[in-house]
């Protein structure tokens, strides 16, 4: 074993090297840990701007409930169309061929007129 | 007749009966008793398993170490004679010849393909990608002051250093024995390769591997010993919520620095915090579950059964490897001793918020370390919880022990 040759490195140099080493180590890791714990200020203005998101969520959800009442009055006026018999049994049978089941498993509850469809170009 | 005696004869002569020595079969003996603890008892068979079948095959076979050779012929097809054993001599012999007419790469055991992967250091890194992977740096966000426990916990390192060098190992030996003592496999084979202490590496790997399941009996008694019951029974306040952006920034965060000081830790650091990148960035799922499952076992099969292949009877049966066992366990009791006693300093600066258990586990055998502090700390109060203020110094102490071995690297001028 060529590594059992006597030290060449003498008790001296090797406390050096014992010196540099920890010391090396202590301040990499005091100095990462300094950073790390400014981390926190990241939840605190996190935090902040997330409040700031709240409120003007606020404001967005309010056009949101006017959005909402319109899409409702529409669907009050699909819901009318499900009185046509006639079209809600078409399609019905139109999804049942096309997802290969029987009737049974849905119900066709309302029906909208798509604005632009591919149909249309076809 | 004849002839049939003669094939007869060398087949005979072939079996490994007359090949082996003593030592073989005392390791084949060594070998069976760890497989044995492993399947019978559990005692970390995901690496015992592997390790202890390397270990079996090679002194059944040393050929499957076989070293890898590079034959010139010249014109005639005759093989010409080179000394060379390095790259460079190799270099230097074949300029200094002009009828080089062929050059193949000969030979090379099974198991040297995979050991060539230590030596070069890409298994231990790789290793580091997939603990990356599976661990959680938050309780180490939320308390940064565990980084001094991990920073602590070194200190066993340089007893062994010390320690090796009055045992008359040479410098570089030295400095890779010491790594034994962060309980860390990975990063002792990282630090032996580089550091060019092949022949050492089989006696370190297993000696850290061992040390690091040995881990729920080496170090209760050093804590019991070194703190009171009253110690003990601190109990720590919870922890604040870390958020998804501050454990996105930490791999990155760490890498810059740590890499900026010591870029001789980018191999081992870099992949530590790429992997941890994967698991908390949140897009590279698959990226993850690779690194921390599939990849992760293909490496522990080729580290393991490597490892275990580098303990042939006539490299590992001799004193270096009695001083290595010895140096290894001084160097950790002593780690786990640094930890405990700078958790009672820590303890004493705030207060009595901090139970200086916790810092036992700055050795970075993770997530080991940090249970047994859990456990102790149960012992003495059960209702007492510290395993996620004991992950904290636990993660730490990874990258204290990566540094550590990144400034061996830097003092011996090794990249």
């Amino acid at each position: 074993m060529n590594n059992m040759v006597l030290s060449s490195v003498s008790v001296g140099d090797a406390f050096l090297n014992v010196a540099i080493g920890m010391i090396t180590v202590f301040v990499v890791l005091i100095l990462i840990s300094f950073i790390i714990s400014l981390f926190k200020y990241i939840s605190v203005i996190q935090n902040k701007l997330a409040d700031r998101k709240a409120n003007k969520d606020l404001v967005a959800s309010s056009t949101d409930t006017v959005l909402s009442q319109i899409e409702e009055k529409e669907e009050v006026e699909s819901v009318e169309l499900t009185d046509d018999l006639e079209l809600v049994a078409v399609i019905t049978a139109a999804i049942a061929a096309s997802m290969g089941t029987s009737t049974d498993g849905f119900v066709v509850r309302s029906i909208r007129r798509a604005g632009k469809s591919r149909w249309k170009n076809a | 007749m004849e002839y049939f005696v003669d094939t007869f004869t060398n087949l005979i002569h072939q079996t490994a009966f007359f090949q082996l020595t003593w030592g073989n079969y005392l390791m084949v003996a060594v070998a069976c008793f760890f497989l044995y603890l492993a399947i019978r008892h559990e005692f970390e068979p995901l690496l015992l398993v592997p390790i202890a079948f390397g270990m079996l095959l090679v002194n059944l076979y040393p050929d499957i170490m076989k070293e890898i050779s590079y034959v010139v012929t010249d014109a005639a097809g005759e093989k010409v004679h080179l000394e060379a054993t390095s790259v460079a001599d190799l270099v230097r012999d074949l300029r200094a010849l002009d009828n080089i007419a062929g050059f193949k790469v000969e030979g090379g055991g099974l198991l040297r393909f995979f050991y060539i992967l230590d030596e070069y250091s890409i298994l231990p890194s790789l290793i580091f990608l997939g603990v990356g992977a599976m661990t959680d740096f938050g309780p180490l966000i939320a308390n940064p002051k565990s980084f001094l426990l991990g920073a602590a916990a070194q200190f066993g390192i340089y007893i062994a250093y010390l320690l090796a060098i009055v045992l008359g190992f040479n410098n570089e030996a030295a400095a890779a024995i010491s790594i034994i003592g962060g309980a860390d496999g990975p990063t002792s084979i990282f630090l032996a390769g580089k550091l060019g202490q092949t022949e050492l590496m089989g006696p370190i790997a297993v000696a850290a591997y061992s040390y690091m399941s040995l881990v729920p009996i080496i170090q209760p008694p050093i804590m019991k010993l070194f703190t009171t019951e009253e110690e003990r029974k601190i109990k720590m306040g919870q922890l604040r919520p870390v958020s998804k952006l501050e454990k996105i920034l930490f791999p990155i965060v760490v890498t810059i620095v740590v890499v900026l000081i010591l870029p001789t830790t980018a191999p081992l650091v870099g992949m530590l915090m790429l992997g941890n990148l994967f698991r908390e960035c949140g897009v590279v799922k698959q990226l993850t579950e690779t690194a921390s499952n599939a990849l992760m076992y293909i490496v522990v099969i080729l580290l393991g059964t490597s490892v275990g292949a580098s303990t042939s009877a006539e490299a590992f049966l001799n004193v270096a490897t009695l001083k290595i066992v010895v140096l290894g366990l001084v160097a950790f009791a002593f780690g786990t001793f640094a930890g405990v006693i700078f958790g009672k300093i820590m303890c004493k600066l705030t207060g009595g918020k901090v139970n200086p258990l916790i810092g036992s586990a700055g050795v970075s055998a993770v997530p080991m370390a940090a249970r047994v502090s859990q456990k102790v700390g149960a012992e003495a109060d059960p209702t007492n919880f510290l395993l996620m203020h004991a992950m904290g110094p636990n993660v730490a102490g990874v990258i204290g022990t990566a540094v550590a071995a990144g400034t061996f690297m830097a003092i011996f001028g090794v990249f």
